[in-house]
């Protein structure tokens, strides 16, 4: 690791220190930031505190050094001259903080266009950063056209293929990027769980794993493959989602797509059961709607991925990450199974 | 009982109370339609029966009829024909799922009106002879495209109409005696065949002839858009752009639409189309907002008359739509970065 990896790394170390020490803290720009979330009504508190809390776990444990000098250990590219954009999608609480982290640590300047959805949780991490040390390029905005004739060289995008065509095309027509730009993109939508042996153990992650942020994710459970039928386990689901609710939502109601997809079932004689917001049922997979979950009888491992293909990010369980990590996951997960920091130091990820 | 609802395809047609009427047998006959019906109700989302004339149009707006998913024809049996033994049986081709669609029509004579009249809406048939070119679908028994050209054919007092042999060329002798007959050519096949025609062996079609592609891309050769598709098949058949047709069917319905040389397709008397809120598909959108097509086709009252499609689409305010694709499956999970991501 070079003097300038060294020094980065120790500010955003620092930086994350202070920043999450505020949690707790009353008035701190943290609790800011959350308060201003949840009252604007863009997420609900808990899965904010949810997201929070897991980042304390896991970037206070020294999962951000441990990340890098792993990924340095295959050498590395110097990025001190580079700024590079990252696209944030406003999908949950902090999503694409993975994508800061990586960039900040890669040695690059940050520029963010983040998401009107999302525009105090990130930012006010960036703040913090700056007054520990200005000399570190970081530049966000809620609205693209900041950056028009920019010419960045790389970016960092998740989102559909659709979205990325147009964004593409508008990105460049803007001159926001260079002409022969590198891009690292990730359109993965959902997660699967595959539980070649039932326990009831793993209905508490798997509550958490479909239930949290709404099922938004691209790490949320969509599919369930089990060995045995739906019904066997729809009543200890549904008390385990009831519980779940209480807990994380002060409004427990669901979809309107939940109630018309029951109705639909029930018609066509497809097995389903409500389990907190959301609606796990039989028949043909078709993730379509996060309030939707599948539950598939387990045939083959590969199955998932076979069917899925680039559409899934994980297949939780036997063959897999476990379970319990999909809402908690590492800091170096690798989204679409790219490492950002190794894709953006140019070493294999 | 096949005669029960013969009127829906007389002119003059008073949709509203024809809808009501069918709505009223539909609750009576079919028990997976009557469930979902009762259900939708049960849960409160709106969905209610049509008040008046002005809700049974296409841009009613607020919370219209329940429309079922397409897939219930995969899903369940949807027959609403009691004891009568269907008289055909159509099977969708299989191309997106591994499961199929089923459509079993309790009246043959029920699909062949709503064909002729359908069309005779639309297009002057005892000029025309009708030839198909369906690769793809010659491989499926029970295309419902495929019974569709043949009971076309089968009318035609020339005996001219006809199925191409694939992979050849229109006979020039066939070409002269259908211009001997002062006809003009009504050619029926899925895209992607026409296209291949059109490039391998292209050919002057007499006069005020048709083309009527109808979709479906059975042979995934290459992607093209929707102009492309109709220049190459315009070009490739010496025929003007605004010769190039569409048509709108499924396997699941008896009735299709028609795109008379542009990009909007009109539906006969019979059928009404509304663009559904995919988040909540008891609700209409208001024309040239984007969602879910869903169709009232009243000739399907011995099955489903009210569905729900996959296909994304927008509509007019005079109720002509266009059909975007199939509706991005995986597009609401996940990360979704937007250029423009809400106030």
């Amino acid at each position: 690791m070079n003097e300038h990896l060294e020094h980065r790394l120790q500010c955003v170390v620092n930086a994350l220190n202070v920043w999450l020490d505020g949690y707790q803290r009353p008035g701190s720009p943290l609790q800011r930031a959350m308060e201003k979330t949840a009252e604007q009504g863009l997420f609900p508190i808990q899965d904010i505190r949810f997201g929070v809390e897991h980042l304390c776990n896991t970037v206070l444990n020294g999962e951000p050094e441990s990340w890098l000098r792993a990924v340095l250990a295959d050498g590395f590219r110097d990025n001190r001259s580079e700024t590079v954009l990252c696209l944030h999608a406003g999908n949950l609480p902090l999503v694409g903080f993975q994508d800061v982290l990586a960039v900040l640590l890669s040695g690059a300047g940050y520029a963010g266009k983040l998401s009107r959805k999302d525009p105090w949780l990130i930012a006010s991490f960036l703040e913090c950063l700056r007054t520990l040390d200005a000399s570190i390029p970081i530049e966000t905005t809620l609205d693209l056209a900041t950056y028009e004739g920019r010419q960045f060289k790389r970016w960092m995008f998740a989102g559909s293929d659709d979205g990325l065509l147009r964004v593409s095309a508008a990105l460049q027509n803007m001159g926001v990027l260079h002409k022969d730009a590198q891009a690292l993109l990730r359109t993965a939508h959902f997660s699967a769980a595959y539980l070649s042996e039932w326990s009831d153990a793993h209905i508490e992650d798997l509550i958490e794993s479909i239930l949290r942020y709404d099922g938004k994710g691209c790490r949320s459970v969509a599919i369930i493959y089990a060995p045995i039928p739906l019904e066997k386990v729809a009543a200890s689901l549904q008390k385990a989602g009831a519980q779940w609710l209480e807990r994380n939502r002060f409004d427990g109601s669901s979809a309107p797509i939940v109630g018309f997809r029951a109705a639909y079932n029930a018609a066509v004689g497809i097995p389903s059961v409500l389990v907190g917001t959301q609606l796990i049922q039989e028949g043909v997979a078709s993730p379509d709607h996060p309030e939707i979950v599948y539950w598939q009888r387990i045939k083959d491992v590969h199955e998932p991925r076979l069917a899925y293909g680039k559409a899934l990010q994980e297949v939780y369980g036997d063959a897999g990450a476990p379970l319990h990590e999909a809402q908690r996951p590492p800091i170096s997960w690798r989204p679409d199974g790219s490492d950002p920091l190794a894709w953006l130091l140019g070493v294999n990820g | 009982m096949q005669t029960r609802f013969d009127y829906i395809f007389h002119e003059n047609l008073d949709f509203h109370a024809a809808l009501q009427d069918v709505l009223e047998y539909q609750l009576g006959m079919n028990r997976v339609y009557r469930t979902f019906y009762d259900g939708v109700q049960s849960m409160n989302l709106g969905g209610r029966p049509p008040q008046n004339q002005d809700e049974a149009l296409p841009l009613g707006g607020g919370e219209v009829l329940p429309l079922m998913p397409v897939e219930a024809f995969r899903d369940a049996r949807v027959y609403a024909a009691g004891n009568h033994p269907p008289e055909l049986f159509f099977q969708s081709s299989g191309t997106t799922t591994s499961v199929r669609s089923r459509h079993e029509v309790a009246f043959a004579e029920v699909y062949r009106t709503s064909i002729f009249a359908g069309m005779q809406a639309f297009y002057a048939l005892e000029n025309m002879v009708v030839l198909g070119y369906t690769p793809g679908y010659n491989e499926n028994p029970n295309s419902s495209l495929v019974w569709m050209i043949n009971a076309l054919i089968d009318s035609d007092p020339t005996g001219l109409s006809r199925f191409l042999p694939i992979g050849q060329s229109i006979s020039r002798d066939l070409l002269n005696e259908i211009e001997r007959n002062e006809r003009s050519v009504l050619l029926f096949g899925a895209a992607f065949g026409l296209v291949d025609l059109a490039e391998q062996h292209p050919t002057t079609l007499p006069e005020g002839s048709i083309i009527m592609e109808t979709g479906g891309m059975k042979t995934y050769r290459r992607e093209m858009s929707r102009q492309q598709l109709h220049e190459m098949l315009a070009d490739g058949f010496a025929l003007p752009w605004e010769s190039i047709h569409s048509e709108y069917g499924m396997t699941e319905l008896l009735s299709q639409s028609y795109a008379l040389g542009d990009e909007w397709f009109r539906c006969p008397a019979w059928v009404r189309t509304s663009i559904r809120n995919p988040l909540n598909p008891v609700q209409e959108l208001p024309a040239g907002q984007e969602g879910l097509i869903g169709v009232i086709d009243l000739a399907n009252w011995a099955s489903c008359p009210f569905v729900l499609t996959g296909d994304r689409g927008v509509q007019r305010a005079d109720g002509a739509f266009q059909v975007l694709g199939r509706w991005s499956q995986y597009h609401l999970r996940g990360c979704n970065f937007l250029l423009e991501d809400g106030p």
